[in-house]
């Protein structure tokens, strides 16, 4: 009972880590109705680039991590303009498999680009203990969630606060009607895409500077980034974040309690009895349709 | 199940006091009349009266907070859609009510769905009777369609059919899976004024023939005045009036829900 | 249906003579793998075009046949011939399990769970050690006793009488389905949920219908690999079988049968040309989902049925009088 704390304090370090991966594939989703399979591999990328400007380019880390935003930003445009526009209206799953086939491309140039090997990023912080109480947490780990919750905070701020956001929220409660104003709407998927590439990218650089980054990662970073969406809403920004702590807790409380072998199994099972139970996500209010 | 078999027992449908809330609104209130068999009922009233959810509610997509739905005596409310179709109620929908990647031809076939029915193991290892039935349903497929006046384009998909004969092709449908009441909500949307009668007088022959009864939801004014035997007006989710077309058109109440109050005599 | 029923006949014809004429092991290994894709597309396009929703959990289906027939035959020393069968019928139960949950959710939360489910039960088989002996595996799957006289050729040519017998049931289930009243009806549920419903059907059953058909086709031929391979480890619910699945049905073309019948040659051999290029193959895969689903969405027979169906349109047809009529006269 004593490690409950330990547990809990873990649990929610890991769930704001699962917030933030998840928050870029709840934006697509939830705005653009795209089901985005390559998030996990958007997510490897940013790890992968950013372990690359660190060490090969010796950028700081945060100059690593301007880097990152930067280029797959455009990368993320560039996907939209150029894939994801010719299929837009063609229902959900033109998209689906779209996605599915372009993070199977990447994950496997990348495979051929830099290996199989875990790829450290350079932390700016060192991994050194930090004492709450009976609680230890390294730095490095506590940093990284106050970088986390940082990151949603500007992508809240984004959309509710910026010309940008409002265009964007425009168009995906009605297309028609935003071009009618104005809005360039092309340039608002394009733009929205991009955000949720540069959120999911980030997030791959931050955490591997914890977790070092590897390629294969970017399947298993897609099943939960699903499972947390899946669990507090799709497009939900308050869901993300409530639906990755609780990942974080659950898995955390279950791995100490229980047994780690099976902790994966906790995403899966959450979500088909969220599924099965309340389909809108935990947190919604809508009530079931008939 | 067949219209010609159940011609010896005549069938009413009976609505009692049907309501519908949604989290507090009522979409539709306390709605009563009857259709009998052989007869063709109008279901009019302004945008938002609450037509196609009374629809909804009969036909078992939506779930009566109050109210009854009685078919021959049997309690049916609340049913699942299906079931109402086997029992012999069919309805169309507004719009998308077709299969849009299939042909004429094919979408009539599926409207068959009911009459060709086998157990399960016979899809796997159909025996004669099963192929005669696949030959009757083939054969009815080309006869409605026919009978809509769409034998041109029998083997046209039905996504590039124009909108008069999508919704010859919605009737159509309906008609494959042999009902005995046929709603239809909304048929002529879309269709002008001589199409619409055309339309008119195809709902005539079917009556009594190939269905027995039509209840149709129409904006259309001269189709409903002139292809029922009774209209009944709804507003703002009640009942306002029921009658023969000729007095629902001289009601005063009528009018003024339509034009908003003060209205003239047409 | 007539253009299909010929193809397919054909096909299985050509398939049958193969042996015949070819005496090289390995090649006759490639073919055995062509059926056996060709068995798993076919049921994996049940589910795409009869379900109308793109599982991605069907590894499950396969990888619960092979576990059946592995654990059947070397812990209860059941032979070839009840393994199999057995194997479809527990991998259906499965099927009629995921259906039962899945069946009620549309798009991406279809895709998701029946991902999920897969992923489960390899979480399941890589750790219940006791049941499917974890990562190791389940090795020396037991092949029928009186092949041991018949060399490696003619336990070769075995096998592939078996691959060929199966997709010959495939082929057959398929059909009947497909030009079935209960095809027809699986169709209208895929297109249009209402419309289906006011005409008498009942969407939850021909859904689950096919869903545990593929389920039962797939579960067999996983239980034929089990035999064949005679190892079965956690690998076989990796994503990677699923996306060759994928990829065979797409670009043979879903909802057609004879495109999963290309799709599997197509892509086995692209397998077996890039084999030592494992990241090099995947990646090109990758990039050809992407080309076929701008640019073939229909995959190679359903361009094919276009193109045939444009030109009958293009010739003028008569309005021939109904049957009935002429019948009376």
């Amino acid at each position: 009972m004593e490690l409950l704390p330990q547990y809990l304090a873990n649990g929610l370090v890991t769930g704001s880590f699962y917030a933030l991966s998840a928050l870029g594939l709840t934006l697509i989703l939830g705005l653009m109705r795209v089901v985005n399979f390559a998030h996990g591999e958007l997510y490897m990328l940013g790890g992968v680039m950013g372990w690359w400007a660190t060490t090969r380019l010796g950028l700081d880390f945060f100059s690593g991590l301007v880097l990152v935003a930067v280029v797959m930003g455009a990368f993320g445009w560039l996907v939209d303009r150029f894939l994801i526009e010719r299929i837009r209206n063609q229902g959900e799953e033109p998209g689906i498999l779209l996605t599915i086939g372009l993070s199977i491309f990447l994950a496997n140039t990348a495979l051929l680009a830099v290996g199989t090997a875990p790829l450290k990023v350079e932390a700016p912080i060192s991994a050194g203990p930090l004492f709450l109480g009976t609680v230890v947490l390294t730095k490095l780990r506590v940093f990284a969630v106050v970088v986390c919750a940082l990151l949603i905070v500007a992508a809240w701020l984004v959309i509710h606060k910026t010309r940008l956001g409002r265009a964007m929220r425009a168009t995906f409660q009605d297309p028609m009607a935003a071009q009618l104003v104005g809005v360039r709407t092309a340039n608002v998927y394009a733009a929205t895409f991009a955000m949720g590439t540069v959120i999911a990218s980030m997030a791959g650089m931050l955490l591997g500077s914890i977790y070092s980054a590897q390629v294969a990662v970017g399947g298993l970073v897609s099943m939960k980034a699903f499972v947390v969406v899946i669990l507090g809403g799709m497009g939900s920004f308050a869901g993300a974040i409530a639906g990755g702590l609780l990942l974080g807790v659950v898995e955390a409380l279950w791995g100490g309690y229980v047994a780690t072998g099976w902790v994966d199994i906790v995403g899966f099972a959450l979500v088909i009895l969220t599924l099965v139970f309340r389909p809108y996500g935990l947190f919604s209010k809508r009530a079931e349709r008939a | 199940m067949s219209a010609i078999h159940a011609m010896n027992t005549p069938r009413a449908l009976e609505v009692r006091g049907l309501g519908k809330s949604f989290g507090g609104i009522h979409a539709v209130k306390d709605i009563s009349f009857d259709v009998h068999p052989g007869e063709i009922v109008g279901l009019i009233g302004p945008n938002g009266a609450g037509k196609t959810t009374c629809f909804n509610l009969i036909t078992g997509f939506y779930t009566p907070s109050a109210g009854q739905v009685r078919f021959a005596g049997t309690d049916v409310t609340g049913r699942k859609p299906y079931h109402m179709a086997r029992m012999g109620i069919v309805r169309s929908f507004q719009k998308t009510n077709i299969l849009k990647s299939l042909t004429v031809f094919e979408n009539v076939l599926t409207g068959h769905y009911m009459e060709a029915r086998q157990p399960l193991w016979r899809t796997f290892f159909p025996s004669r009777a099963v192929r005669e039935t696949e030959a009757a349903v083939r054969e009815s497929a080309q006869r409605i369609v026919h009978t809509m006046g769409l034998a041109h384009r029998m083997d046209t998909p039905a996504s590039v059919l124009s909108c008069g004969e999508l919704r010859l092709l919605e009737v159509a449908m309906a008609l494959a899976a042999k009902p005995e009441i046929l709603m239809l909500d909304e048929p002529a949307a879309g269709l002008n004024s001589q199409e619409a009668r055309q339309f008119g007088e195809i709902l005539k022959t079917l009556r009594g023939t190939l269905v027995q009864s039509i209840l149709i939801v129409e904006h259309n004014m001269s189709l409903v005045m002139g292809v029922s035997d009774r209209v009944v007006v709804m507003h703002f989710g009640q009942k306002l009036v029921e009658g023969t077309p000729a007095q629902v058109q001289a009601d005063s109440r009528v009018v003024e829900a339509y034009l908003g109050g003060g209205g003239k005599k047409a | 249906m007539k253009f299909e029923k010929h193809c397919l006949f054909a096909l299985m014809a050509l398939a049958a003579l193969l042996p015949l004429v070819v005496r090289d092991q390995y090649v006759l290994h490639i073919a055995i793998m062509v059926l056996f894709y060709a068995v798993l597309a076919s049921s994996l396009n049940l589910v795409v075009g009869y379900v109308g929703e793109f599982s991605l959990g069907h590894t499950a289906f396969l990888g619960t046949g092979a576990y059946a027939a592995a654990i059947l035959s070397t812990q209860y020393g059941w032979p070839m011939w009840a393994t199999v069968p057995a194997a479809g019928l527990l991998a259906a139960v499965v099927g009629v399990v995921i259906g039962g949950i899945t069946l009620r959710l549309q798009g991406p939360f279809f895709v998701i769970v029946t991902l999920s489910f897969a992923e489960v039960l390899r979480l399941v088989a890589d750790n219940w050690i006791a049941l499917t002996n974890g990562p190791m595996g389940i090795a020396g799957v037991p092949q029928p006793e009186w092949l041991a006289e018949a060399g490696n050729l003619g336990a070769k040519q075995f096998y592939y009488g078996i691959a060929w017998v199966l997709l010959a049931l495939t082929l057959y289930l398929s059909f009947r389905f497909v030009y079935s009243n209960a095809g027809r009806a699986a169709v209208a549920v895929r297109e249009n949920r209402y419309v289906a419903q006011s005409i008498g059907i009942r969407p939850l059953s021909y859904s689950m219908l096919a869903l545990v058909l593929g389920a039962l086709l797939s579960g067999m031929a996983g239980g034929f690999y089990a035999h064949y391979i005679s190892f079965v480890g956690p690998e076989v619910f990796r994503f990677a079988f699923m996306v060759s699945m994928i990829i065979m049905v797409l670009i043979g073309g879903k909802g057609t049968l004879v495109g999963p019948l290309i799709g599997a040659l197509l892509v086995t051999f692209l397998e077996e040309y890039l084999r030592e290029a494992k990241e090099l193959r995947l990646s090109i895969f990758g990039l050809a989902v992407i080309a076929i689903v701008l640019f073939l969405p229909r995959g190679l027979m359903g361009f094919v049925m276009q193109w045939r169906e444009a030109r009958k349109a293009g010739t003028p047809k008569v309005v021939a009088a109904p049957k009935a009529e002429r019948r009376a006269a």
